[in-house]
């Protein structure tokens, strides 16, 4: 289970950096790389670290912080203006 | 009467890993880097030119390198831990061994990237976004270093302690720290070295 759990965090992580490698369109990439690193920090959260034997209010907190801090990086990368 | 079995539950009854201690440091660790993140993105709002230029410095590659040792750090962190439920304490030492390996990996990383840095002149001074750079990746890499310690001395202790429950709280303890560095370079890796690919 571990393993598998590795697995996908490393494909997560390439497949994210690639794409934003590849891709002009910055909307999009921006969407992707904080999506992704919003998913891959439930799943270090759950698998490693655990949570889901955590009570409940820890597991409430950490898994929050992790879509509140996705999210504030991605709306203030969106929305910052250019140059 | 036919009684039903009730459903299993989705996650079988255990303990809590770690103290009250831990989740809590973790928590106030996780506000404070937040309150930089923040600051981080109100200097990004207020001189964007600097970041994009900042950016361009920067290589995904020695990022992306980065974020593959710390998570296969935190699979040899969860796999000690693991190992130390079933009181095999060669197995503990080897794990704990290639996680720590795994951190200093991480560690030579950081000071190659540093110096590369420094030699082409960009230093905490140059800019505000190199001013982020430096204090942000900086901070994290403190708490590698200070996660390395814990690592090592759960290193010393498991061949004696590893059937010890208080041993077991300790390794606990020392993973959660770990895979909180962990999850943090998951958002300090699209910040800095995603986030610039395309302006």
């Amino acid at each position: 289970m571990l393993t598998r759990t590795w697995v996908l965090l490393v494909t997560l992580t390439l497949g994210s950096a690639v794409f934003a490698e590849l891709t002009d369109n910055r909307v999009l990439m921006l969407l992707t790389i904080f999506g992704v690193a919003i998913g891959k920090g439930h799943v270090v959260a759950a698998r490693f670290m655990e949570t889901t034997h955590a009570r409940p209010a820890w597991r409430t907190l950490y898994h929050s912080w992790i879509v509140v801090i996705g999210l504030l990086l991605l709306a203030g990368n969106l929305l910052a203006p250019a140059a | 009467m036919i009684v039903q079995p009730s459903a299993a539950p989705r996650h079988p009854a255990r303990d809590q890993p770690g103290t009250e201690g831990i989740w809590t440091f973790v928590f106030i660790d996780m506000i404070v880097f937040s309150l930089i993140f923040l600051v981080f993105l109100s200097e990004k709002w207020r001189v964007p030119a600097v970041f994009n230029a900042g950016y361009v410095h920067l290589d995904f590659k020695f990022g992306l390198a980065n974020t593959l040792v710390l998570l296969t750090s935190s699979l040899f962190m969860a796999k000690a831990v693991e190992a130390a439920r079933h009181a095999d304490g060669a197995r503990v030492r080897a794990r704990l061994a290639l996680c720590m390996g795994c951190g200093a990996l991480f560690g030579l990383n950081k000071v190659i990237e540093y110096q590369a840095k420094i030699a082409a002149g960009l230093n905490p001074a140059t800019d505000s976004f190199f001013s982020f750079y430096y204090f942000v990746t900086g901070a994290h890499f403190l708490h590698v270093l200070g996660g390395l310690v814990f690592v090592g001395h759960c290193f010393a202790r498991a061949r004696s302690d590893a059937g010890n429950p208080d041993y077991l709280r300790k390794l606990e303890n020392t993973g959660l720290f770990w895979h909180f560095v962990d999850l943090l370079w998951l958002f300090i890796f699209p910040l800095f070295y995603l986030a610039g690919l395309t302006r």
